[in-house]
C-alpha cells in the first residue's frame, strides 16, 4: 500500500458504524448503507458510488458480449454484477477495518478500488493453484471416494471453469468431501471459499500424515462396519475419525500413533469415560490432547490451531456420548473379518425400455389371477429398478406384494431393507429386528407390506439379510 | 442501496434522452424530426421491451442506431416514424433473445433493415413472421454447428 493510501486513515474515527450492521455477503453495499445510516456519507454521495458501479458494469457488459451486444438478459447482468461486487468486496473487506474500508470508498473511484479487487482475487488464484498443486502430490492413499473425487475431479474441474472477471463469485464445483471444521461462512464463495477449503484440508491431510496409511484405511473399514454403510462412499472426515481414535487410544494406554481400538481399550474407555462429569472429560480430553501432540511431536502452529478449534468440538461430542450411553457410536473399534469384500450377487440386468414396462404393467393390470400376476413379473422383471417401479405402478395389491417379496432372495431383501430402512440404519445402532418390529408405518404402500413381510420374516434369515448390510451397495450396482 | 435497485436507478435517463435527440443531426436530411416527447415514447417502449423480454441494457446505442439506420426507409416518413421505431424496437429485444444472444446488435438491424426494405415491403406484421423462420433455421444451424464442435452427431 503506498504511501499516499496510507494517509486516508484517520479521517473516520469516531464513527458510530455498527458492525453488526455488516453483512458479510454483501460487504461494501451494507457497508455504504450503514454509512448512509449514521451520516458518514450522503445520498450524493451513495449516488455518485452507485453510478460510478453501473459505469463498471456497463463496461464489462461490452467486455463479456465482446463489443456485439449492448444488452444481455437480466441473468447475465446480475451474474456480472455479482463478479463486479465480488471483487470490489475483496478489497474492502481486506482492510478488516470498517472505517478504514469506507475511507477508501470515499476518496479513491470505484474503477481503482474494482481493479485492486480483480488483483486480490488472481493472486488468490494463483496461490489456491500451488496449494492445490502441493496437496495432490501429498494426498492420503485411501479408497474413500469422496476425498479421492474431491482432489481429482472436482478441484481441477473448478480451476479450469473459473473466470476471475466474469464470475468471480461462483464456486462451481461439487466439493462432497467434508471437513472436520466446516468453511460454512457466507462470505467464502468463489476462489476465497476454495483457497480456505484447501488450507483446511491441507492441514488435516498433513496430521493424517502422522498415522500410517494401512491404519487409517482400517480405521475407515471399522468405521463402515460399525455403521453397516460401506466405508468408500460414505461421506466421512479422516481427520475426525483418525484425530478421535488416536486421543482414545492415548487415553486407554495406547500408543498415540496407534489408531486401532480393541474391544478391550473400548471397554475401558467405556468404563472410565462414564463415570466423568463434563468438567472431567473436557480435562481427560486436554491431557489426551496435550499427549498426542507431544508424541506426534507436531510443531507446525497451523496444525495446532487448528486441532485446539476441532477439539471443543470433539469434547462436546464425547460429552453427548457420555450422555446418551452412546460412546460405541464415537469410538471405532477393530471389527474381526467376517465377510469377503464387496460380493454381489445381483447381475447386472437390462433395464426394459420405458414401452416395455408400461406394456408389463398394463398387462399385469388387466390380470384378474394373483398367480398369473406373478408369473408375469417372474419371466420379465430382472433389473431391481424395474421392480421398484413396478412397485409404485399401483398394479399390485394386498397380499400379491407378500407373493411377490417371496420371489425374492436374501440378497435382494437386504437391498430393499438398505432403501426403506436407509435412516434407522445409518444413525442407530439396534439390532435389525428391532429396527423392523419398532417401525413406523411409511408412506409408501409397497414399504408398508414390505415392513410387515419383514416383521414376519423367520429370524435367522432376519439375521442373514444383517449381516450383508455391510457387503451389499445398492448404489453401486448398475440396473441399467 | 441494493444491487437490484442499483440496476433500476434513473440517474442517467435524462442523459440518455439527450443522446438520443442528437440523432435528430443525422436523420434530418430525411424530414424526419424527434421531439423531447417523441424520445420520452421511444424510451418508454424500450424500456418496456427490455422489461417483457427480461433483458438488461445500459446504454442507448441500439435506438440510436435504430434510428438512424431507418431513417431513410422509403417506407418511412415524419408520420409513422416513432410507431414503426417502436414496433422494431419490440422486435430487436425479442430477436435478441429468439437467436441466443448469438448475433451482434449491428448485424441483427442489419437483417430486420434488409428485411423490412426488401421482402417484407415496409410491413411489419410481415416483418415479425419472416424473422421468425429465420430465428427458427438460426437455431437449428446452431444446434448443428455445437454437435459438431461437441465432436458429436447430429
Amino acid at each position: 500500500m503506498s504511501q499516499e493510501e496510507g494517509n486516508v486513515y484517520g479521517i473516520i474515527k469516531n464513527s458510530k458504524l455498527k458492525r453488526s450492521n455488516i453483512k458479510k455477503n454483501q460487504y461494501t453495499i451494507s457497508l455504504l448503507n450503514e454509512a448512509l445510516r449514521v451520516g458518514v456519507l450522503n445520498m450524493q454521495e451513495i449516488c455518485n458510488i452507485q453510478s460510478e458501479i453501473k459505469l463498471l458494469l456497463k463496461d464489462l457488459i461490452m467486455r463479456y458480449t465482446k463489443g456485439e451486444s449492448t444488452s444481455v438478459t437480466i441473468e447475465t447482468t446480475e451474474n456480472l454484477l455479482s463478479s463486479i461486487m465480488y471483487a470490489i468486496d475483496a478489497y474492502t473487506y481486506s482492510f478488516h477495518s470498517l472505517n478504514k474500508a469506507l475511507e477508501h470508498l470515499k476518496k479513491n473511484d470505484m474503477k481503482k478500488i474494482y481493479e485492486k479487487g480483480i488483483e486480490l482475487i488472481s493472486l488468490c488464484y494463483e496461490e489456491t493453484i500451488e496449494l492445490y498443486k502441493k496437496i495432490s502430490k501429498n494426498k492420503l492413499n485411501v479408497k474413500l471416494e469422496a476425498y479421492n473425487l474431491t482432489i481429482w475431479e472436482a478441484m481441477p474441474l473448478f480451476f479450469k471453469k473459473y473466470e476471475i472477471i466474469f464470475g468471480a463469485h461462483n464456486t462451481m464445483a461439487s466439493i462432497d468431501y467434508p471437513l472436520a471444521l466446516v468453511v460454512d461462512d457466507i462470505k467464502f464463495r468463489g476462489v476465497f471459499y476454495i483457497n480456505k477449503y484447501l488450507k483446511r484440508f491441507n492441514l488435516e491431510t498433513m496430521f493424517c500424515k502422522y498415522f500410517d496409511e494401512e491404519d487409517i484405511e482400517k480405521t475407515l473399514k471399522n468405521f463402515g462396519k460399525m455403521t453397516k454403510m460401506d466405508y468408500k462412499i460414505e461421506l466421512i472426515n479422516i481427520f475426525e475419525l483418525v484425530f478421535n481414535n488416536a486421543i482414545f487410544s492415548v487415553l486407554s494406554g495406547g500408543k498415540a500413533r496407534n489408531i486401532n481400538i480393541s474391544k478391550y481399550q473400548y471397554e475401558y474407555l467405556n468404563e472410565r469415560l462414564i463415570r466423568l462429569n463434563t468438567n472431567e472429560i473436557t480435562l481427560l480430553v486436554e491431557r489426551g490432547s496435550e499427549i498426542l501432540i507431544d508424541a506426534l511431536n507436531i510443531s507446525d502452529l497451523d496444525i495446532l490451531e487448528y486441532i485446539k478449534y476441532y477439539k471443543k468440538k470433539f469434547i462436546l461430542r464425547v460429552e453427548n456420548a457420555v450422555e446418551n450411553k452412546s460412546l460405541n457410536n464415537l469410538i471405532v473399534t477393530e471389527r474381526e473379518e467376517e465377510f469377503k469384500d464387496n460380493i454381489f450377487l445381483f447381475k447386472e440386468n437390462k433395464r426394459m425400455s420405458n414401452s416395455d414396462f408400461n406394456l408389463i404393467v398394463k398387462k399385469i393390470s388387466r390380470c384378474r389371477n394373483t398367480i398369473d400376476k406373478i408369473s408375469i413379473i417372474k419371466s420379465n422383471i430382472s433389473s431391481l429398478n424395474d421392480m421398484l417401479d413396478l412397485f409404485n405402478a399401483h398394479c399390485l395389491y394386498g397380499k400379491e406384494f407378500k407373493l411377490v417379496f417371496d420371489l425374492l432372495g436374501d440378497m435382494e431383501l437386504t437391498i430393499l431393507s438398505k432403501i426403506v430402512f436407509y435412516e434407522e440404519l445409518r444413525d442407530d445402532n439396534r439390532k435389525f429386528l428391532k429396527i423392523i418390529l419398532d417401525s413406523k408405518k411409511s408412506n409408501d404402500e409397497w414399504q408398508i407390506h414390505f415392513i410387515e413381510y419383514l416383521q414376519n420374516l423367520e429370524k435367522n434369515r432376519i439375521n442373514s439379510i444383517e449381516r450383508y448390510f455391510s457387503e451389499i451397495n445398492y448404489e453401486e450396482i448398475s440396473f441399467y | 442501496m441494493t444491487i437490484r435497485n442499483m440496476l433500476n436507478s434513473k440517474v442517467l435517463r435524462k442523459s440518455l434522452i439527450e443522446e438520443v435527440l442528437k440523432s435528430n443531426e443525422k436523420i434530418k436530411k430525411y424530414g424526419l424530426l424527434l421531439t423531447v416527447e417523441d424520445v420520452n415514447k421511444i424510451m418508454e417502449t424500450r424500456n418496456r421491451a427490455l422489461q417483457s423480454y427480461g433483458r438488461i441494457e445500459l446504454e442507448i446505442k441500439v435506438t440510436k442506431m435504430m434510428i438512424e439506420e431507418f431513417s431513410d426507409s422509403c417506407y418511412i416518413d415524419n408520420e409513422n416514424f416513432v410507431f414503426i421505431l417502436n414496433e422494431l424496437q419490440d422486435i430487436f429485444y425479442y430477436f435478441k433473445n429468439e437467436t441466443e444472444d448469438k448475433i451482434s446488435d449491428i448485424k441483427l438491424i442489419d437483417i430486420l433493415k434488409e428485411y423490412f426494405e426488401n421482402s417484407c415491403e415496409g410491413s411489419i406484421e410481415l416483418l415479425k413472421s419472416r424473422l421468425e423462420v429465420f430465428a427458427q433455421e438460426f437455431r437449428k444451424k446452431n444446434q448443428i454447428k455445437d454437435s459438431l464442435d461437441n465432436g458429436g452427431v447430429y
